[in-house]
């Protein structure tokens, strides 16, 4: 048989299987090997994708040391087999021709003068040792759970400070927040199961059809089977997602916070609320008229009424601009019991200034309706990096976490943290870290105005993209003489402002370790090796770490003397800090298992690592019984989660009332701090598109998607566009307070924007829209609002700006 | 020539899905399966990549073509280094 005819008996094995798995709806396991045996040529090995936060599984093909094919793993819960357009190039990403590939420091030109590996770490290690509190280390949820786990190590246990945080911080952590609010511990109750039984799915300013096409397309499955879906959107434009959708509200941006209100108070009036569940299960919060906590206080269910009170359906259509009938028929829905309830929110409800509050009043709405702890019963938040739950919010990645959900302030929790890791006591900083935004605004103040960090490590982000108000918050470090470094794949914004560039391994050229949206952790080996000096960037920061300890940095000691990352085979160190030896054992593994400790306090059990070897995936909390190992999909609820008592039904075992109760919340709609107005009058909005992951730095390498979607664009409305006399494609003005770029329009395009806002994607580096957002933060979460700012827009070359 | 293998959601009005399915078999490259109710497994074949991304845009926009679920690509005869132009315009 030819070559390609075999090639083409595998795409249709697969084409076929993928067409009854959907039509059944689950996953049935494939023979053992059967890709091995159609495939004779190559060799296969299952990763997660690299890409969003969706965690599907992949086939990945190499031969020849390279990466030539992806089939969507038939065998992963997750994906069933299926892929989306980012998923189906994923391999692709590796092979951009520009992939960063030796160490390069910056000369006093501005140059650069390539250098070894051993000649970086010591650069990195003098400026740590000259000044170990004023450097700071920024990762993201591209991290894998063992490359997260070492840099906090790193900063916490061996430096001494909480320098350290993650991009996450930028996308998610307001849902962290609202969890930790409602329930005390943070992610999700629900998993993706919900989509396979849920009645009514609720989308939150959120386009799950083209961020997590492969989740949508699960829910689309079901409604071509017959089934009797009810989807509705509610957003600031129309989207692909709302195309899908039998019901669109379309609201005034930051007013979410009043229509989750109109549903409660309707509840209540109607009486149409679960009273049941709410007595059993619920207790009441508001924040304290001083100094508001996270915590909230205690409030009567009287008094959450009477704050409620005001929320009529006309109020909040005053407020919103989404009709009053649309309110009742929302209300309705959650009113009844016999319908399963699945909301969805994603970056709309996490970008927001009030991005706690609104997290905490949709949880609210399905508790008090008690659409919660059944299949399809539940709020969920989605996230858009891969490893956004497992690494940043599992291991706690940020200024004021340590791994496991443990936070710094606790006296206690640092003592449990200094316990696991040998450490002497005292030795973990209560001195929070700053989060993102403070982070960088110290790193782009001078030392003498309270600029107190003046050396930076990222790895994997690109920060010089995606910081809001980026001229302030990120541009001006350079000028100021601070010292950025930057591990990476590509050049990115971020390379280009860097004083010494470290060439990092991707994906399956090095292990790894993610945690989904689902609680779900996976792994993967590494299966072709990365590109010239590219390297892993666990072991550049072990590397780094051991360079510190060779120099005598108390730090990086335990407090039997032994080095942080000391690792051992048969009774002998490895030094694994020698990257000739690096893989003489498996690090994640060892990592991992060091971890894995720290993960039962939150009830967040891992199982070992050999389990995740052979799974596509496991959903903690995960707990050994009769002698295997079992995932949870619902937490909370008696039956599934191995931590509800029995007899308990429902069970919230870290209420913050200490009672077994989840919170109810009230927050009032308040106002945005930035708002169109005479001289700004159009909304802003920022976010993805379907080909583009993120910044782009990796799929602006990936042919057929650049050439799909080669450019940004500012997203117009037709009426604004004919106000303004602009063509579709014409270049454009788009400017805020805080910077301008010029971009051509596309209007009416893949969404639909009403008058009055603008949307644009922030995947382009050549058009960084990021100089034009925002950078106020929610007071609880800190994490900024890239979803509406104020924005003028003007002919290039013409004065002015016409209103809206 | 890269291969790809995918699944068609098709409209389940059995006049449109056979225009789909007519349009289908008028597209050069492609290997249909067999149909199962509105799902159609089909194999396709293409000079490179990109092309390949071209055609699931088109295959999208064919009338009673509900979506497009991509489940296989094999590249291993596309060129590696050297595909793309950096994006900051250096050689």
């Amino acid at each position: 048989m030819e070559r390609r005819d075999f090639l083409k008996g595998i795409a249709m094995a697969a084409a076929t299987a993928a067409v009854a798995r959907v039509a059944e709806g689950q996953v049935r396991p494939s023979p053992a090997g059967s890709l091995a045996t159609v495939r004779d040529d190559g060799h296969w090995e299952k990763a997660p994708c690299r890409f969003c936060g969706t965690g599907c599984h992949v086939q990945v093909g190499t031969k020849d040391g390279r990466v030539v094919a992806i089939q969507g793993d038939a065998q992963a819960a997750v994906n069933r087999g299926l892929l989306c357009v980012k998923g189906y190039h994923v391999g692709l990403a590796l092979y951009g021709r520009d992939r960063l590939t030796r160490p390069q420091l910056r000369r006093p030109d501005g140059s650069y003068a390539a250098i070894t590996w051993e000649q970086a770490i010591d650069v990195i290690a003098s400026r740590i040792e000259a000044r170990p509190e004023r450097f700071a280390f920024y990762g993201s949820g591209q991290w894998t759970i063992p490359e997260g786990y070492a840099a906090s190590k790193m900063v916490k246990a061996g430096l001494g400070t909480n320098n350290v945080e993650a991009n996450a911080r930028l996308c998610m952590a307001s849902a962290a927040t609202g969890y930790l609010a409602v329930y005390g511990v943070d992610e999700p109750a629900g998993c993706y199961d919900d989509l396979d039984a849920c009645n009514v799915l609720i989308t939150w300013g959120n386009n799950p059809a083209e961020m997590h096409p492969v989740l949508f397309s699960r829910v689309m499955d079901r409604r071509s089977r017959g089934e009797n879906i009810t989807l509705i959107d509610i957003g600031t434009r129309r989207t692909r997602t709302t195309g899908f959708a039998q019901h669109y509200l379309e609201f005034k941006p930051n007013t979410d916070l009043a229509i989750a209100n109109g549903i409660a108070h309707l509840l209540l009036r109607e009486n149409t609320y679960d009273r049941t569940f709410v007595e059993a299960h619920c207790a009441f919060r508001g924040l304290e008229a001083q100094s508001p906590t996270l915590q909230g206080e205690a409030i009567s269910f009287d008094e959450y009424k009477r704050r409620m009170a005001e929320y009529t359906p006309e109020h909040v259509e005053q407020i919103s601009g989404v009709p009053a009938a649309q309110i009742r028929m929302l209300a309705g829905l959650f009113g009844q019991r016999d319908l399963r309830i699945t909301s969805l929110w994603c970056m709309g409800m996490n970008q927001h200034t009030r991005g706690t509050a609104i997290n905490a009043l949709v949880h609210s709405v399905h508790l008090l309706s008690g659409h919660f702890g059944k299949p399809g019963d539940a709020p969920t938040s989605l996230t858009g990096q891969p490893s956004a739950c497992g690494t940043v919010r599992e291991v706690g990645t940020l200024g004021h976490q340590l791994p496991g959900g443990r936070l710094v302030a606790k006296p206690e929790h640092r003592a449990q943290s200094e316990a696991l890791w040998n450490l002497p006591a005292g030795r973990i900083s209560e001195h929070i870290g700053p989060h993102t935004i403070e982070m960088f605004r110290r790193f782009n103040t001078a030392a003498a105005d309270g600029g107190d960090i003046d050396t930076m490590w990222v790895q994997v982000t690109n920060p010089g993209q995606t910081m809001p108000n980026a001229h302030a918050y990120f541009d001006r470090a350079r000028a100021l003489g601070k010292f950025l470094i930057v591990s990476d794949v590509y050049p990115t914004l971020t390379t280009r402002a860097a004083d010494l560039i470290l060439p990092s391994a991707m994906w399956v050229e090095k292990n790894g370790m993610f945690g989904n949206s689902e609680r779900r952790t996976q792994q993967w080996f590494k299966m072709v090796a990365p590109p010239g000096e590219a390297r892993d960037d666990c072991w550049q920061t072990i590397a780094v770490a051991r360079r510190l300890f060779d120099r005598g940095f108390a730090g990086m000691r335990d407090k039997d003397g032994k080095f942080l990352f000391h690792t051992e085979r048969d009774g002998r160190e490895v030094p694994i800090w020698d990257f000739r030896h690096y893989y003489d054992v498996n690090v994640d593994e060892r990592l991992f298992e060091e971890y894995r400790s720290f993960s039962r306090v939150k009830h967040k059990d891992l199982a070992p690592y050999s389990e995740y070897v052979a799974a596509r995936g496991l959903r903690w909390p995960v707990v050994e019984r009769d002698g295997a190992w079992h995932e949870t999909r619902f937490r909370f609820v008696e039956g599934e989660d191995p931590y509800v008592a029995r007899g308990k039904g429902v069970q919230f075992y870290h209420s913050t009332s200490h009672d077994d109760r989840a919170q109810i919340w009230f927050h009032p709609y308040e106002p945005p701090p930035e708002s169109p107005d005479e001289a700004y009058p159009f909304w802003l909005c920022t976010g993805r598109v379907l080909e583009h992951w993120h910044s782009g730095s990796m799929t602006m390498r990936i042919p057929p998607l650049r050439r799909a979607m080669p450019q940004s664009y500012v997203e117009m409305n037709r009426a604004d566009a004919r106000r303004l006399g602009v063509q579709d494609g014409e270049t454009v003005v788009v400017e805020s307070r805080r910077g301008s770029i010029e971009i051509p329009v596309w209007i009416e395009g893949r969404g639909r924007p009403p008058a009055g806002s603008v949307f644009v994607p922030f995947f382009d580096e050549r058009l960084r829209i990021n100089e034009l957002t925002l950078e106020a933060f929610d007071p609880f979460s800190k994490q900024p609002d890239y979803k509406k700012c104020a924005v003028r827009i003007r002919k290039r070359g013409a004065r002015g700006s016409a209103a809206p | 020539m890269p291969v790809s293998g995918m699944v068609l959601v098709l409209s389940d009005e059995p006049a449109v899905r056979d225009s789909a399915l007519e349009a289908l078999e008028r597209e050069p490259g492609l290997t249909l399966g067999q149909r199962v109710g509105d799902r159609l497994p089909l194999v396709a074949e293409t000079s490179s990549t990109p092309t390949c991304m071209a055609l699931l845009e088109r295959l999208a926009t064919i009338e009673g073509v509900r979506a497009v679920l991509p489940v296989f690509h094999d590249f291993s005869d596309e060129p590696g280094d050297g595909q793309e132009e950096r994006l900051d315009g250096a050689s």
